[in-house]
């Protein structure tokens, strides 16, 4: 699981893409996988009560569990059913980024997602990190920011700084809020103050989160900091060895990231946003001068 | 560059609380609250009062 970069990708997105997306679905879709889920993998205790999943780590990116939200497919679902209730494009392909960009960021983790669901419950990592959600949040947050996740949110602080333009004020009248109608209806009840801050809130929370994690972990505690691949070693992390059953399938990965890359492309073209015959071109060409 | 100053102070406090207090660098709602607070009420707060 990632604590930064999901909070930071959409801008990094809307950098890129401009009036291609609306930020609203993108950060919506960006923390969909967790949003949902987070509180029961780690527990939320009240009036004596302690409700937390028997098996965090199956439940959060397994099946049986809520895995299925971490998937392409659930992102190209979800992003279907936007466009069929609002018939609204840029909401569905918005959702679709943001949701897909959060599902392969979380292959880093020791754990990893179910990328081929569903023809395949296989779950698949690198493990760079570890997957540590059943050391509770304090616990989880130690191991995250002593080891190779704590470069990887560096870099998306670095790539989120680099977008500042962004977070401008022009920049937020001329693209964000003509793009989407919600800003015009938050608009009506709020002065532009109060939607800036909302629409930077995210970039603020990634930064300051990263930078007090960092302090706590490492000023006011003494957690090691191991860089290694999958460290810190000192926190023993859920791998996706423990719950796959099976080998690995590369090939049925292939055919399933195959078929869902043909369903995405397949929606991008009926919601208009497929890939210009230009770009096509372009790509046919570059490949043809390479294998030459 | 006043508003940006306003952003980094209000980012300064934010993390201040964090490290002494972690539950709070724990919601996504919170942090909203805690700008919408720093940057548009207290602001407006400050204006009313002086003007």
């Amino acid at each position: 699981m990632s604590w930064v970069s999901h909070d930071l990708e959409p801008y990094v997105i809307q950098r890129y893409m401009g009036k291609k997306v609306a930020f609203v679905p993108l950060l919506i879709g960006s923390y969909a996988p967790d949003l949902a889920t987070k509180w029961f993998v780690y527990g939320v205790g009240a009036f004596g009560l302690h409700l937390q999943a028997s098996d965090p780590a199956r439940f959060h990116r397994g099946f049986p569990g809520v895995g299925f939200t971490h998937t392409p497919m659930f992102g190209l679902l979800v992003a279907g059913l936007i466009y069929l209730v609002w018939r609204n494009k840029l909401w569905a392909v918005s959702f679709l980024v943001g949701q897909w960009v959060h599902a392969f960021t979380d292959i880093c983790d020791s754990l990893g997602v179910m990328l081929a669901f569903p023809f395949s419950t296989h779950i698949y990592s690198i493990g760079l990190w570890p997957y540590a959600a059943e050391a509770g949040r304090l616990g989880d947050a130690a191991a995250y920011f002593s080891g190779p996740a704590l470069v990887w949110d560096g870099l998306w602080v670095v790539l989120a700084i680099a977008s500042w333009r962004v977070l401008t004020k022009d920049y937020f009248r001329e693209v964000i809020a003509p793009t989407d109608s919600f800003w015009g209806w938050a608009g009506r009840r709020l002065p532009e103050t109060a939607l800036l801050a909302l629409y930077r809130t995210s970039f603020f929370y990634g930064i300051a989160r990263w930078t007090a994690w960092i302090l706590w972990v490492h000023v006011m505690n003494a957690f090691a900091l191991d860089l290694t691949w999958g460290g810190p070693h000192w926190q023993p992390g859920i791998t996706s060895a423990e719950l796959n059953r099976g080998g690995t399938s590369w090939q049925l990965l292939l055919v399933a990231l195959a078929v869902t890359l043909t369903c995405g492309l397949t929606y991008l073209r009926i919601t208009g946003h497929a890939p210009s015959r230009l770009l096509w071109r372009r790509l046919g060409r570059r490949l043809a001068r390479a294998a030459a | 560059m006043r508003e940006l100053g306003a952003y980094v102070i209000a980012g300064i406090v934010y993390v201040g609380i964090g490290v002494f207090v972690p539950a709070f660098l724990f919601s996504w709602v919170v942090a909203a609250a805690f700008l919408l607070v720093a940057m548009w009420l207290v602001p407006a707060a400050v204006r009313r009062l002086v003007g």
